[in-house]
């Protein structure tokens, strides 16, 4: 402590000092810079010593690399476990401190205990400590109990090993006729006397406490009896608000222990759910029971019990041990999720159901999901209870299907013919199975698989197995589901696009859908947005052809463009000024409006649906859109009579002259009428009669949807400047209708419509008056800040903040990469320099030994020489 | 089995006209067999015809050129035994090269576009082959043209029973030549002379009008003509056809008679759209046109849109005194301008006509409301051009700023002053008014719109907006402009549907029902 608490000013004097090392000139390399710039720092680069830095860096490869290098093939090596040993942050005596502390921490005595509390000893699956206790626990009130049956210390003081001597020394003359053995009999006598006696008292004691027992257990009786039906009325009542609290409380603080599971984890839950489904299906399917096979188990622990107490079918298939690379080898199924949480995932398989309910609490968009999934799970929870009543049982006595093995079908029924009813049961079990949806599906990867997969089920069914695709692919559960289920939403939206255009159109399941494409569409927004984009795209592209063929004038579309336009709203703001699906959509809709003519009923019709949608579009942010209501301007317009050689003014798409121009014209006059909004499917597809709608009932309701959105734009619009000269054609228009023809409900709506306009026309209004122009403030020179000066200069400082961010970002990796890269070079250097070192000292050596061998060699022929020479001498 | 008979005789009857023309070619002898190639030519199989109209041009442009048929004079009897072998052989073969020349003429009616078109080319290389080699002796003061081939051709050309519209696009190859032309011309005049007090059908008429429409003049300003298909008449003789005046005269005349017919709707607005770009320049006096023009511009509507143009060109280039001429283009900023096929058209023209800046001020101030009046039931298409043109209006004329910034008199005004019922520019009051309009459209559906008409809270701008490129914005280039951007960030609703009439913001429930 004292150290670091040294003063600034012995720092100070510390570096005026001046550094006892001479630093050699010619070892100093500087950096010329090229502008001297005032003010900045001087930075560390200017001056470098590479020859000390190389050495440095050398010195640490030494102690690292090669160290490193050294250590490759050494099987074991020693790790420093000592208590804070790589802890820089502890100097010596802290950790001296802290492992002594942790040494006396640790109970060796308990070590080898068997009663810590701990851990639960079990045997046979059944806790020891309970085994413990014994029938009636004769549990003896003396503490010493360690020395029963054993001499007593005071004998053993007295008589044993020479103790004796003492005490015996005091009447020596019984010493002398009392012989060895006498002795020893005596002792034993003693022993056994004393043993007696303690057992007697034992007894008796027992049969008192045991006494003393009944006794108070009568008490009690008696007690608690009196005391129940003294208090009985006044606890129920008195228990409430209370106790509830209290209650609340307690519960509450025991779901903290619950953590709220996050939503890949939900989404691997319910993946893992249909996964099982799946699997029980298949095997129903297959006419197997529940528990047909009996799990085998592969391994067994050494401190598996086989004693079947813990018998439970869903138990996953054990599998052995393994290493490899030091890792423990995982079955492949699942083996990512089990390495982590083995225990978590049971868990979860159990809790599967309860999460699921969980979640249609947590959050309300899912409910209608969830509850339809509950009515599955319920359903299948049915088919699981009839197996299980009914299969369980008589699991081996099964005789199987047809297209089963007969030979074992044939030896079982002869050992069990009695199994007839059980078998009709099975039956219908497996047709339920057959008939229940697969719980796991391709992704299609084209529209036509879609349309194959979902051909031959219900409406119902395909909602559920659009939805189960959806969530077997969840993005959370592999790496390319969020790919393919953005693809999955392209196909998806032509399906829905497709259904429109189906006879009857399928507006339940189109609804339905709606929700799922919604959800796709929060996942990804982008892509998806794209997607739909192309969808619309496509339509206008089609139209644009017609257009060209007609010479600019359009037909009204198929359900299917209205409905896929009805879509843009639902997922996309509509509000934005600019919107990248929106603005086309509304572009598109506008165009159809502005370029189709109107030839017989249901261009009316599709007319009025384009005009609804552009409500839609408008309705948050008011904007203005001229041809809706020049749209319905001729829609009134083919609702008034006509006179004689005057031509009305009508804008296009409507024409003054033609065959179409009394189209919503009554036939007769109408007293009362039931007004309620369209059929979409009655009046917008395009198969049916041309006639089929030139009867006064369609009239009467598209001038009430006419009136109803001239209602509504121009309460959207009363705000505009111009609104009387917008408005001022469909008044006069108004003007010309007989009211009288109408229902009167009727009549009391354009009476209330023209009422509103007329209302809303009538205002003042002031002239124009640009914005004054601002006084420009004088050039200030306060220096420009920047928030994090890196010393680098952007150079396109036009550019976004986040785009500089990324650069900046970008930079720095590069220069991370090269110094890494250096590093790396430098490293291969060293190891590379290194081994040629080694192998350098290899041959030295062995050139060394090779040299020695060879002298000694020449010696000894040298000696053989002499000696031969010498012998014939 | 019979169509491979028929196949057969097919191919019989091809390599029959292929030897028969190479024989006649060789030599005189066999000269027969041009009988039966004409007899084949009356066929109505496709090759057999092709073939026999490649033997025709083989033959006789040989013929032509080698002078087979050349003849100091003609005789006057053809029957008459006295005449030598030679002659004879030559009469003979001159009335089958007239023979043949039927039967090409013919054939230009055909139902098969190639065949048309060979025939055309066959009977063009006549043209040039005789008028090089005329087949009589021609005294060099005079055109070598082969006037009576090439009427044939014309009458041909110019019939009123069948469309040769295509036929007279291909013939436009030839039109280049200055001879072509003068007889083209000649012939084009003549024929409509004759028939000027009948009422023809509308395809001689389309016919005449494809012909004129393709007349096209050189364009170096020199008078006399050198580019000829046929032999150059001699420099110093000045004859009628080497003279560009002479064809202008022609040219005139006939389209001057031309328009003098009823023309079909369709064909008086191709008519009209052509008239100021290719006909006026060449005409000796356009001034011709102004009754057709005067009387077009009072139709009204579409036609009015389009004779403004011509209008205009006599205006500006030959001092035509139109009077009313602005009260008249003020009638026609209608609603229904927006939506016209020929907008972009108008809005150049008007964009023109009010450019300068000697336009009384009230008189521009009146375009301007009128043009905002219009703008409000205008599609974006339309809102592109018209708000930066009313902006350049003002930018121009900086009186009518008052239309935009209006500091004196009332601070509340109960109607607007502006009369859109009144006629004359000059008394619509509109310099009393402001464009409340653009303040209307600044809530336009449309980004780009509303942007646009946002400007006049601010300064609008201080140099005139380029309108070329925004005349022809149709919806389409609107839709395909904003689907281009790439998107990169989407943003979505945050309410979760109950279904499809199941959000929140939904109004389709006020009107429909799904079922």
């Amino acid at each position: 402590m004292a150290k670091k608490k040294k003063n600034i000013s012995d720092k100070v004097r510390n570096k005026q000092k001046p550094s006892a090392k001479k630093i050699n000139p010619f070892e100093v390399k500087i950096n010329r810079v090229k502008h001297d710039v005032l003010g900045r720092k001087i930075s560390k680069h200017d001056k470098g010593m590479p020859g000390l830095s190389r050495s440095k860096a050398i010195k640490k490869r030494e102690q690292t690399l090669s160290h490193e290098y050294d250590q490759r093939l050494k099987s074991n090596k020693f790790v420093d476990k000592r208590f804070g040993e790589n802890d820089t942050n502890m100097n010596v005596e802290e950790k001296m401190m802290k492992r002594f502390a942790l040494e006396r921490s640790h109970d060796k005595s308990k070590k080898f205990s068997l009663n810590d509390e701990d851990e639960d000893l079990t045997h046979y699956g059944q806790s020891l400590s309970e085994i413990e206790k014994f029938e009636d626990p004769v549990v003896s009130d003396d503490e010493n109990d360690e020395d029963r049956g054993k001499i007593s210390g005071k004998m053993v003081s007295e008589e044993h090993f020479g103790g004796f001597m003492t005490e015996t020394q005091d009447n020596p003359a019984d010493q002398n006729h009392k012989s060895w053995k006498e002795k020893m009999e005596e002792v034993i006598a003693k022993s056994k006397k004393e043993k007696h006696d303690r057992q007697m008292e034992k007894e008796k004691t027992l049969a008192l406490t045991e006494k003393l027992d009944s006794e108070f257990k009568e008490l009690m009786m008696l007690m608690s009896k009196s005391k129940k039906s003294k208090d009985d009325p006044e606890e129920k009542t008195k228990a409430d608000d209370y106790d509830m609290a209290v209650r609340e409380l307690k519960f509450e603080s025991k779901g903290e222990g619950y953590r709220l599971k996050t939503e890949e984890e939900l989404a691997r839950e319910e993946k893992e759910r249909l996964d099982k489904l799946e699997e029980d299906r298949l095997r129903r399917m297959r006419g197997e029971g529940d528990n047909d096979e009996q799990p085998k188990r592969v391994h067994f622990s050494a401190d598996d019990l086989s004693d079947g107490y813990a018998l439970d079918t869903s138990i996953k298939e054990r599998f052995h041990m393994s290493y490899k690379d030091g890792k423990l080898l995982m079955p492949e199924e699942d083996g990512e999720s089990k390495s982590g949480d083995d225990a978590d995932d049971d868990d979860n398989d159990d809790n599967s159901n309860e999460d699921e309910e969980d979640d249609g609490d947590m959050d309300d968009e899912e409910d209608n999901e969830e509850e339809e999934n509950k009515e599955e799970e319920d359903s299948e929870e049915d088919d699981d209870d009839d197996s299980d009543n009914d299969s369980y049982k008589d699991i081996q006595s099964d005789v199987e299907e047809e297209e089963m093995d007969t030979e074992e079908s044939k030896a079982e029924s002869v050992k069990k013919p009695t199994a007839k009813i059980d078998l009709k049961k099975k039956k219908e079990i497996m047709d339920a199975a057959r008939k229940e949806l697969p719980y796991i599906f391709e992704i299609p990867a084209v529209y036509d698989d879609l349309v194959a997969l979902l051909q031959d089920h219900t409406a119902a069914d395909q909602l559920t197995i659009i939805e189960r695709i959806c969530k077997c692919h969840h993005p959370s559960l592999a790496d390319g589901n969020k790919h393919k289920l953005e693809v999955f939403l392209g196909t998806l939206v032509q399906y829905y696009t497709d259904l429109a255009l189906q006879d009857p159109p399928q507006l339940d399941l189109i609804d339905k859908l709606t929700i799922l494409i919604y959800k796709l569409v929060q996942m990804s927004p982008v892509p998806t947005a794209n997607l739909i984009l192309d969808q619309i795209k496509d339509r206008q592209e089609e139209f644009r052809q017609i257009c060209l063929r007609k010479a600019g004038r359009g037909l009204y579309p198929a359900l299917d463009t209205l409905l896929l336009l009805k879509l843009v709203p639902i997922l996309f703001p509509t509000s934005d000024f600019r919107h990248s699906v929106t603005t086309p959509a509304i572009i598109f809709t506008t165009q159809m409006l502005a370029q189709c003519p109107v030839n017989h009923e249901r261009d009316i019709a599709a007319g009025l649906f384009l005009c609804n949608l552009c409500l839609e579009f408008v309705s948050l942010s008011k904007r203005f859109i001229p041809e809706v209501v020049n749209f319905l301007h001729g829609l009134l317009f083919l609702i008034i009579p006509k006179e004689d050689n005057k031509y009305e003014r009508v804008m296009p798409p409507f024409k003054p002259v033609g065959s179409s121009i009394n189209l919503l014209q009554l036939d007769t006059k109408h007293r009362s009428f039931e007004f309620s909004p369209m059929k979409m499917s009655e009046v917008l597809n395009t198969e049916m009669e041309l006639d089929s709608l030139r009867h006064d009932r369609f009239r009467l309701q598209a001038t009430h949807s006419c009136v109803i959105l001239i209602g509504e734009f121009s309460s959207l619009y009363k705000d505009l400047q111009t609104v009387r000269e917008v408005f001022s054609p469909i008044l006069y228009m108004f003007k010309k209708i007989d009211f009288n023809q109408y229902p009167s409900t009727l009549k009391e709506m354009m009476e209330m419509v023209v009422e509103e306009i007329s209302h809303h026309s009538n205002k003042t209004r002031k002239p124009l008056l640009m914005n004054r122009k601002k006084p420009q403030a004088m050039r200030t020179f306060e220096p420009l800040v920047e928030e994090v000066f890196d010393e680098r200069k952007i150079k396109n400082r036009s550019s976004s903040k986040e785009l500089n961010e990324k650069q900046k970002l970008l930079h720095k990796y590069k220069k991370e990469m090269k110094g890494a890269m250096r590093e790396i070079r430098k490293d291969n250097q060293f190891l590379a320099r290194k081994q040629l070192k080694d192998q350098m000292e290899r041959d030295e050596e062995r050139q060394g030994k090779v040299r020695r061998i060879h002298q000694m060699l020449a010696t000894q022929e040298g000696e053989f020489n002499a000696m031969k020479k010498a012998k014939p001498s | 089995m019979a169509t491979k008979k028929a196949h057969g005789q097919k191919l019989d009857i091809l390599n029959d006209i292929k030897a028969s023309t190479n024989k006649c070619t060789e030599s005189r002898k066999e000269s027969n067999k041009i009988i039966d190639i004409i007899s084949y030519a009356q066929s109505s199989d496709k090759d057999v015809l092709l073939a026999c109209v490649r033997a025709f041009h083989k033959m006789f442009v040989k013929f032509l050129t080698a002078g087979e048929m050349f003849l100091e004079m003609i005789p006057t009897d053809t029957t008459d035994k006295g005449l030598s072998k030679e002659v004879q052989y030559k009469v003979w073969l001159m009335d089958c090269y007239q023979d043949t020349i039927d039967c090409l003429i013919q054939l230009l009616r055909s139902e098969y576009s190639s065949i048309q078109e060979l025939a055309l080319c066959t009977l063009m290389k006549f043209v040039e082959t005789e008028g090089k080699n005329p087949v009589t002796k021609i005294s060099s003061k005079k055109s070598h043209f082969p006037v009576a081939l090439f009427t044939k051709l014309m009458k041909q050309l110019m019939n009123t029973e069948t469309n040769l519209q295509d036929l007279i696009g291909k013939f436009q190859e030839y039109l280049a030549y200055d001879d072509v032309r003068f007889h083209v011309l000649k012939c084009t005049m003549m024929d409509l002379k004759e028939k000027r007090n009948t009422t023809p059908g509308n395809l001689y008429l389309n016919n005449i009008f494809a012909i004129l429409e393709r007349v096209s003049f050189p364009a170096s300003p020199e008078e006399n003509l050198t580019t000829f298909l046929t032999t150059q008449p001699d420099e110093d003789v000045q004859l009628k056809i080497a003279t560009l005046k002479e064809h202008k005269r022609l040219f005139t005349t006939s389209w001057v008679t031309f328009l003098a017919f009823q023309l079909p709707t369709n064909l008086y607005r191709r008519t009209l759209v052509i008239l100021h770009d290719k006909v006026m320049p060449y005409m000796t006096s356009p001034l011709m046109l102004c009754d057709f023009l005067t009387e077009s511009y009072n139709i009204g509507g579409a036609i009015s849109l389009l004779a403004l143009n011509g209008i205009f060109v006599l205006v500006q280039q030959y001092n035509l005194d139109y009077p009313d001429f602005y009260g008249k283009l003020y009638a026609l900023f209608e609603p229904s301008v927006f939506h016209a096929k020929y907008r972009a058209r108008f809005f150049y023209l008007a964009d023109l006509f009010l450019t300068s800046t000697h336009l009384p001020a009230y008189l521009v101030g009146a375009f301007a409301k009128r043009l905002a009046r219009i703008s409000l039931a205008a599609p974006p298409s339309g809102l592109t051009v018209s708000i930066p043109f009313i902006y350049n209006l003002i930018h121009r004329h900086p009186n009518c700023r008052v239309l935009l910034h209006r500091t004196e008199g009332p601070s509340e005004i109960h109607d607007d002053p502006y009369d859109p019922n009144e006629p004359d520019p000059t008394k619509c009051h509109a310099m009393e008014s402001s464009l409340w309009e653009l303040k209307t459209l600044q809530s336009h559906f449309h980004p780009d719109v509303a942007r646009s008409a946002q400007r006049i809270d601010g300064e609008i701008q201080t140099i005139e907006t380029d309108l070329s490129d925004l005349f022809e914005t149709s919806y389409d280039d609107l839709f395909d402009k904003e689907t281009r951007k790439k998107v990169k960030f989407v943003p979505v609703n945050f309410e979760t549907p109950k279904g499809l009439l199941g959000s929140k913001s939904d109004r389709i429930k006020l009107c429909w029902r799904l079922e």
